[in-house]
């Protein structure tokens, strides 16, 4: 493929395989995907079938096996590590299943940890994600004061915070109710038009508003 | 990390991420502050006592800066011939003729006889002024009549007042043939006492009759007793100079400020790993922070740095209120026992506390090197994973 052709995030034959003292385990079997700028991917899968691996690779988080991811025409293992921090730092974001929020800080300083360093405009942005995400009332409050379904809007608000170009959640509605999942889907499907959003989950309903689903089953990918 | 400031809605604006983390977790920083201080004012409190004793010492003693004292052995006198070969020296300015009673002072040593100068008028005036000394109470003694002027210090470690009976024909350990009177206070950097040359000489017709040699300046003093050393026979004449008095001082104080460096290197190393190991723990359960910040592209070294700052700003905390502790207590000590025994006691002792500094230093060393080895062992997404 040439590379000019590249752009968004594309995955060619990549393999993500684990030494387990003689045996190798295949997490991630050829796997190729060729994603748009934006849209919402969801990536489908029963536990163990490689669908977070996949996202983690996706993400740069993990490195392949074998196999090439690019983004935008550059391939990752072309990169620094250095440069890959700054990918994920200034152009992705990260909804993890669990929130990860820093219990000292308030939900608003907790979702500027996801700017720019030097970003003068990241509190009214912030403040501006809150308004959109319905959790402006809650800025001054610390995590263990918000509900489950509040943090991971607070998550939400982080990953948002440098505009990104991908946003990657893993399991983000896995910890929450049905109501308060679909809350949190649809917050996630409303950046589509300004970028991609790939949400990995088990669960099926949560899929209904995405563009695109991928079904993973022992490391290789079917598109739906 | 948090470089974003909540304008308006927090109450600590402006401050560092890492600052933030320690002011809003109490519970565990305040713990680890205290056992920094605890171990802080400990260490400083044993070395300002150590300094003490030699700080006394040289305070006692320390009228040899300006005068090397020569007594004679085996003979009441020193022979015309010594003398005149004395006067002869060129670094000497005066001699003054002296006899010697003595007086019992209480020290950290226990009992300890302080020489008390029989000394002329004029001469008497001359010392107090080559040692930076005045009188601040009372008058100096009369001629031939059983009086004696003290150091403030003195004084106070006697217990004695003006009009009380300082030296007497009964005392053990501080006599004078006639009951001798306190009529003057001294005040200034140094001990010293001394009475009525006249009424020494009168009255006790077996003490030592010696001298007190000066130079001109205190710069000469050791060229001076250079001089002294070779015109005198060491058989018949002793002498008493700064020089030696330094030597002996450090000599007795070694020993002790030998353990004290075993103590503190103990103590040191047990609270570095102390509070090294809490950090570590600390780290370990903020881990998951740690790798969703890796994840979201943070570098690893900013975080190191930050953990270190955190580190260094609760040990340099924790090191400030030991020393407050510590010159707090002492300076209380000083007040109700040290200065009513006339001891000295510097409560802000800055070679004390630039000993204790190495506590500090050693807790954000080991805790950095222990943090950063650890982290640079994490990989974020295997904690994350886990989905604790």
């Amino acid at each position: 493929m040439n590379e000019d052709q590249k752009q968004g995030l594309c995955a060619e034959n990549i393999y993500l395989a684990y030494n387990d003292g003689s045996d190798v385990t295949f997490a991630v079997r050829g796997v190729s995907l060729d994603l748009s700028d934006v849209g919402f991917i969801g990536i489908l899968g029963p536990s163990g079938s490689g669908k977070s691996s996949l996202l983690y690779l996706l993400s740069g988080l993990k490195r392949a096996t074998s196999g090439e991811i690019y983004y935008n025409g550059r391939a990752y293992s072309d990169m620094k590590e250095k440069e890959r921090l700054r990918l994920r730092r200034n152009h992705y974001g990260f909804v993890f299943q669990q929130p990860y929020l820093f219990d000292y800080l308030t939900a608003i300083e907790n979702a500027l940890t996801g700017a720019s360093p030097g970003d003068d405009q990241a509190l009214a942005r912030a403040m501006e994600i809150f308004e959109e995400l319905g959790i402006a009332r809650n800025a001054k409050k610390r995590p263990r004061q918000l509900s489950g379904g509040e943090r991971q809007r607070v998550c939400i608000a982080r990953a948002m915070m440098n505009s990104p170009t991908v946003i990657f959640a893993d399991e983000p509605t896995a910890a929450l109710d049905r109501q308060n999942g679909h809350k949190v889907m649809e917050m996630l499907a409303s950046y589509r038009n300004r970028g991609l959003v790939i949400v990995v989950t088990h669960d099926t309903a949560m899929l209904d508003e995405c563009d695109r689903i991928y079904r993973m089953r022992d490391g290789t990918v079917q598109e739906n | 990390m948090w470089r974003h400031n909540h304008q308006g809605d927090t109450t600590i604006r402006n401050l560092p991420a890492f600052l933030l983390y320690l002011v809003r977790n109490p519970r565990k920083t305040i713990p680890v502050c205290l056992v920094i201080a605890l171990a802080v004012a400990l260490l400083a409190s044993v070395t300002i006592l150590m300094d003490s004793i030699g700080q006394t010492v040289f305070a006692m003693y320390g009228y040899q800066r300006d005068l090397t004292v020569l007594y004679p052995r085996n003979t009441l006198y020193i022979s015309k011939d010594t003398v005149s070969k004395l006067k002869k020296l060129p670094d000497l300015n005066r001699l003054y003729p002296s006899s010697g009673l003595f007086i019992s002072i209480k020290t950290f040593f226990g009992r300890t006889p302080f020489v008390v100068f029989a000394l002329r008028h004029k001469d008497a005036m001359e010392i107090l002024r080559k040692c930076g000394l005045k009188l601040i109470q009372g008058r100096f003694p009369d001629s031939d009549k059983p009086e004696i002027v003290l150091s403030r210090d003195i004084a106070a470690n006697r217990h004695l007042q003006l009009g009380d009976i300082a030296l007497s024909p009964t005392s053990k350990d501080s006599y004078s043939p006639q009951p001798m009177r306190l009529v003057g206070v001294l005040d200034g950097p140094v001990w010293l006492a001394f009475t009525s040359y006249s009424y020494v000489h009168d009255n006790c017709p077996i003490a030592l009759n010696g001298f007190l040699a000066s130079a001109k300046t205190r710069a000469q003093m050791p060229a001076l007793d250079r001089e002294i050393q070779s015109v005198i026979d060491s058989g018949k004449i002793r002498i008493w100079t700064y020089a030696d008095l330094v030597r002996e001082a450090y000599g007795a104080l070694s020993n002790l400020y030998f353990f004290l460096d075993i103590i503190t290197a103990i103590i040191i190393f047990d609270i570095a790993l102390l509070c090294g190991l809490l950090f570590l723990i600390y780290f370990d359960q903020r881990l998951s922070e740690y790798a969703a910040l890796l994840a979201m592209g943070y570098h690893q070294g900013y975080i190191i740095l930050q953990t270190i700052q955190e580190t260094g700003a609760l040990a340099i905390v924790g090191w400030l209120i030991g020393a407050i502790m510590a010159t707090g207590l002492l300076d209380y000590l000083r007040i109700i026992y040290f200065e009513p025994k006339g001891m000295i006691l510097r409560a802000f002792d800055p070679h004390a506390y630039w000993y204790t500094f190495a506590l500090p230093v050693f807790i954000v060393l080991f805790a950095t090197v222990t943090i950063s080895l650890r982290m640079l062992r994490i990989d974020p997404v295997s904690i994350m994973e886990r989905r604790s």
